[in-house]
This record gives structure tokens, sequence and C-alpha cells, in this order.
């Protein structure tokens, strides 16, 4: 057995254990704060697909996260429907409002393009904000109840640490499946170079509209499962600073490599109640700034991130020529 | 026998400048054509022109006698000519005839004469500029079709009793006529109009496959990455057969790694596989990319200078290699200033010079071409 795996294996063994080990009366509010890791993770991981893999710069992924909130929340207090269909119509939800953000959008490049999702994600809270037959406007939606499971309602904190959990992990493997797949390298190959991508007969079109309405849907699953955790779900909420927030992992943990984007929100996320804790009452609103100055030194000492696209894919890279060589006696 | 690949009177503008002027090629299959010139001849453009990252200016370009350009000026410019000459003559009725339904007893005042003829003038005005593809006009046309909508609802809900058949049938050629326009507006031609690239990849798929002169790898990506986006249009795993990893994509996985192997042995490029694209040499950079060309299975391989920047050694494998790929079956068309390279290799030449081709002919007769030597050298004192 590779020492890659043997590490992945503690990795999964310590994530499984957390909840099992007693933190006194603090462990609840760890919890808390790590399913928010989590949550984060699967958001910045599906960011990650348009703006790392597919190389455009997206402002307004917190639109899709609102979509999915609203999406989950609505279709709990009306139908009550079980937690796995709200989740797939949520997901189905935001790819389609992904693939209606995409299609008119794609012939913008660069900077007007990140202004045009921006302008999107401010719709999306107007449009909650005063809409009030949908979504009751600025009263948010409250009491919305919490997913059960075989008669049992999912109440503690833990609960829906494994929750998160398994939603994760299966976002991280479909994500694992794409980029190393046609699909991925079609995206990375639009992300490096639109015109030789072209020539090499990917339809662009189709592939970045494919990414937008993927990265939708993980955003939407996200929401989803935030509506459902927290019960309350406000406009307020889904605002731009949410966006650059994920986007601000994503730079963090370096654009383009999964493992990057996780490490991002490892990261950054619990950063925010450490801080909380450290500083005084005075200086609480300060943590931004410091968030600012983490970011800044980061891009001095390592600009592409901390796992850089270009490492993660020469480890690939170094897998690959393991396992053929494996299968081969001599070099092939 | 018939050639591959066919230029009729090929010219592409670029505002004022003439990059190409009346360009006429034929390209044999299984030869090598080579295409010369000083810096600025538009060797390049041409090249553009055959993969659709240019829309040529005027005259077409024939790939196994199907045509490269949609033959959007002849075709769609007499059918919405033919279309709009319709619906301009039943619209210059149309209003006449719905405020007689609806309004009796205005019909016959001059006002309304006047008012109708200048719509109709209107009309025959944005139908001459939708052959242009104007903006304005095809906005224009649009205000039209829904006041015809909303007058042919309007129709419906008057009262009939005379002529009703009449007016079912007016409703029938109403659709009709727009009908047969909004079709034209949204196939793939008249969309490319509107600035649509949708060319480049269906050109690419009918098996034309190209490298660039500055190169244009995939730098961040591994070698075997890039000839495996190159092999893209012969894959076709899509969204959830990749998701579900069904039997057929880890299939297709496993016989393209080993496929890409194989081209990249061909251009002895095997034992950097697994490294980053960017970390190759200049000279390796340009066989990949001559690798990730071969990969989608082309028919016809555009080279656009392979040999710049090589060394006398690895010029002389390259131009084995070449051979090598024509006599796999495929059909070459080479850009190149290394002369020696060129005169190994081409089966024939055309010169250009400022978008002009003028001359064509075997290596030997290019060789002694006054007009050829009087363009790379300057004319005689």
């Amino acid at each position: 057995m590779h020492d890659l795996q043997w590490k992945k294996i503690v990795i999964v063994i310590l994530v499984l254990l957390l909840p099992c080990i007693p933190f006194g009366s603090s462990t609840d509010y760890i919890l808390r704060i790590l399913t928010t890791v989590y949550l984060y993770m699967i958001l910045s991981l599906g960011l990650n697909i348009v703006s790392g893999f597919t190389g455009l710069l997206d402002l307004g992924y917190v639109g899709f996260y609102g979509i999915g909130a609203y999406t989950a929340g609505l279709l709990t207090i009306h139908f009550n429907l079980p937690f796995g269909v709200i989740i797939l119509l949520a997901a189905v939800n935001g790819a389609i409002w992904g693939i209606l953000l995409g299609v008119p959008t794609l012939r913008l490049t660069g900077d007007y393009f990140a202004i045009v999702t921006f302008g999107f994600s401010e719709l999306v809270v107007l449009f909650i904000r005063n809409e009030l037959w949908l979504t009751r406007g600025p009263m948010g939606i409250s009491g919305i109840a919490s997913p059960s499971f075989f008669g049992h309602s999912l109440s503690e904190s833990w609960h829906f640490y494994y929750l998160v959990l398994v939603l994760l992990s299966i976002v991280l493997v479909i994500i694992h499946r794409l980029e190393d797949s046609r699909i991925g390298r079609a995206w990375y190959a639009i992300r490096e170079d639109e015109i030789a991508a072209q020539c090499c007969g990917i339809n662009l079109v189709k592939y970045k509209v494919m990414a937008f309405a993927i990265s939708a849907s993980i955003g939407a699953v996200g929401g989803a499962f935030y509506a459902k955790w927290f019960t309350f779900i406000h406009p307020d909420m889904f605002k731009f600073w949410e966006s650059v927030l994920i986007l601000c992992l994503i730079v963090l943990g370096g654009m383009g490599s999964i493992y990057g984007t996780m490490l991002g929100a490892l990261l950054i996320i619990p950063l925010s109640e450490v801080l909380r804790i450290i500083l005084p009452q005075y200086l609480m609103n300060s943590r931004y700034l410091i968030y600012g100055i983490i970011l800044v030194i980061m891009m001095r000492l390592r600009p592409d991130g901390l796992i850089p696209f270009q490492i993660a894919q020469s480890q690939k890279n170094k897998h690959a020529q393991k396992r053929l060589f494996r299968h081969h006696e001599t070099y092939p | 026998m018939k050639p591959i690949l066919k230029a009729v009177h090929l010219s592409k503008n670029f505002g004022g400048l003439q990059a190409l002027k009346a360009i006429d090629l034929e390209v044999y299959p299984q030869k090598i054509v080579g295409i010369i010139g000083p810096n600025g001849a538009g060797k390049t453009t041409l090249f553009n022109c055959l993969t659709g990252l240019y829309e040529p200016s005027g005259g077409q370009l024939y790939f196994q006698d199907q045509p490269i350009v949609p033959e959007l000026s002849q075709h769609i410019y007499k059918s919405i000519r033919i279309a709009s000459f319709v619906f301009g003559l039943i619209s210059f009725f149309w209003i006449g005839f719905v405020l007689f339904y609806t309004y009796p007893q205005t019909v016959f005042k001059l006002e309304l004469c006047l008012f109708v003829t200048f719509i109709f003038a209107l009309r025959i005005l944005v139908i001459k500029y939708l052959n242009h593809y104007e903006a304005w006009a095809w906005s224009l046309y649009f205000m039209f079709l829904f006041i015809d909508t909303y007058f042919t609802i309007r129709l419906f809900l008057v009262p009939i009793h005379v002529h009703a058949l009449l007016i079912y049938i007016w409703i029938l050629s109403f659709i009709i006529c727009h009908g047969y326009v909004l079709t034209i507006l949204i196939s793939f031609e008249t969309r490319k109009c509107f600035g649509f690239k949708m060319g480049v990849d269906r050109i690419s798929k009918m098996g034309i496959s190209r490298t660039f002169q500055n190169i244009r790898l995939f730098q961040n990506l591994s070698v075997i990455d890039n000839v495996k986006i190159g092999a893209h249009i012969c894959m076709n795993s899509g969204f959830f057969s990749t998701m579900l990893r069904l039997d057929s994509h880890v299939q297709e996985e496993k016989n393209w790694e080993q496929t890409t192997l194989s081209y990249l042995r061909d251009v002895g490029l095997e034992n950097q596989a697994f490294h980053l694209a960017s970390s190759l040499s200049y000279g390796s950079q340009r066989l990949l990319e001559i690798a990730r060309a071969l990969a989608s299975k082309p028919k016809l391989l555009l080279l656009d200078e392979p040999a710049a920047g090589m060394n006398p050694k690895e010029s002389s494998n390259l131009i084995s290699l070449i051979r090598k790929i024509r006599d796999s079956g495929l059909t070459i068309i080479l850009i190149e200033h290394d002369m020696k390279v060129m005169m190994k290799l081409a089966d024939y030449i055309y010169v250009l010079d400022h978008g002009v081709l003028i001359a064509e002919g075997s290596t030997d007769a290019i060789r002694e071409n006054p007009k050829v030597i009087e363009a790379y050298l300057g004319p005689k004192i």
C-alpha cells in the first residue's frame, strides 16, 4: 500500500472520530464551526469549477447559494418533502438558473463577465427582498423543519456534522471524477487557451454552460443544507460579501486545485472564530482587517495560493505515471 | 483525383487592408503542399480562414466537397430576401385590412392612407437592411412582428360574420411569413453573423487540425493531458457516464491513455509524458503541438512553421516525422521559412506576397521563378 493511501485513511478516521471526542461543554460549539467549515468547502469546491477550472471570474456565486436555500426553505414550508428530494430539486433549480445566466453572458470575457455575475447575485437578493408573495421578503423564512430520516428528526450538532460530511464527500467524488475526465480537460483547455481549445474541437459554449450549471447546482446544494441546518433564512445572508469570502478561500488555497480550496476553507473559517475569542470587544470589527492582512501576506509569499494548480497537477501526474508503470514491466 | 481542399477566390479584409486577395488553392490527398512568402504575406491569415478562426470576406472553401464556411453569402441572403419580400408585400395590405375590420368608419381617411404608406416604406427599408444584418433593422423588424401579433390577436376578438374564411387565411399567411424569417434568424448561419463563433470546433470535427506559429500549448497541464485534449472529439463520454464512472467511460480513458502514449512515442516525447508542457524545450513544444494535432485523427494537417527555432539535427528529424505522417495517409499544408526543409518536403508550392498568389508549381519551378526571387530579394537594380 502506498504512503498516500495510508495518509488518506488516517485523515478519514480522524474526521469521523471528531464528534466522539468530548470537548466538555464546548463540543457543540466546535462541531458547529466544523460544520460551517465543511459547508464552505462545498461552496468553494463549486465555485472552483467556474473560477478555477474554467477560468471565468464569477462574483455572483452567492446568488445560487441563495436560490438553493430559498428552494429548500419554500419546499419544506409548503410541501414538507423529504430531505433527499429537496436537495435534488435545489440542485436542479440551481442548474437551471446557472444555464439561464450562462447562455447570454458567454460572449463576455474577463471583467465584463465578472460584472454581470455580480449583477446577478444582487438581482437575486433584490428579488428575494421584494417578492413578498413568494419569499416573505425582509421577514425571512423561519421555522424550517430539520431534515428527518426514518422518522427521526435531526437535532443534535453531530447529526448535521455527519450530514454535511456526506454531502461534502459526494461533491468531492463528483468533482474528482469530472476533473480527471474529458470534461475536466476541456475546462482546463478553455482556461489555458480558448483559441487552441476551439481548434481541438471543444465547443466553448457547451462546456462553459456545463461548468456554470454544475457549479450552480453545487452552490444550491450548499444553500439547501444551510437552510435546513439554520432553520431560518433571510435575504441579508446572501449578500455580495459572501461571494467575496468564498472567492478568497479559493484564491488563498490555490485556484483550480481541489485540496487547495478545501485547505483555504479550513484555515479562514475557523480564523474568524479564533479572532472573535482573541480580540478584545472594541477591536471586534477589525477582524476583517486581519483577513486582508493575511491575504496580502499570502500573496506576497505564495502568489499562486497555498497549493498552486501546477503543484497539484504535477502531483497527479506522478501518480498517473506510477500507475502506468505498475501495469507495464518496462517503461511504456 | 479530387482535391481534398479547395479554395475559390478566397479573400479576407481587415478594414481597409486586404490580407488575402482572391486566392485559388487546390490540395490533393496525401500530398505535402507548401505555402511560402515574405513576412506579412497572409500565410497565417490563410490558415486562420481554413480553421474558421477568421471568417473570409469573400470566396468559398471546400473540404472534401463540403463548404467549410457556410454559404451564408449566397444562400441565406437569397432566402432572407424572398421571405422578407413576401413579408413586406403582405404587410402592405395588412394594416389597412385590420383597420377596415376593427374601425370601419376611419378606413378611407387621408391621414390613415399616408400613415399606411409610411409604414410600408419603413418596412421595405427594414427588409433592405435586414440583408446587411443591421441591428436597427432587426429591432424594427421585431417591433413590426409584435405589432402584427397584436393585430392578429385583435382580429380574433372582433366579431366576424362575413369574411371569416378570409381572416383565417390571413392569419395563416402571417404565421407562415413570420415563422420563416424567425427560423432563418435562429439558424446556425445567422447566429454566426451576429458574432457567435460556432464554426471552429465544427471545422475541427470535419477533420482539419492545425499547429500554431506562436506556440499555443496548454502550458500548465501535463504533456499527456495536452494530447488527450487533442483527442477530445474522438472521445464521447458525457457528464453522466463520467459522474457515475460507467464502464464505457473507464474503458475509453484506459484505451486513450495507451493511444496518446503511442502518439507521443511517434514524436519522441514519451519520456516526458508526465511533465508539465511548460517545462519542455522549445523544439519539444513544437513536436507536442504536432502530436496534439494528430490526436484528433485529422484528414488534413496544417503546420504553421514547425521548424522555427530548431537546430539542423532536430529539423532533419522533423522532416522524417512529417514524411511519416504523410505516408500514414494524411494531407499536409506547410508554412515554413526554412527553405531547405521546404524544398525537401513539399510536393507543390504556393507563393504568396501581400495577399496575392504570385506563383505556384513544383519545387524546381518555384526555385527558378523570377517573380519569387523578386519578392524575396527585391527588384533588380
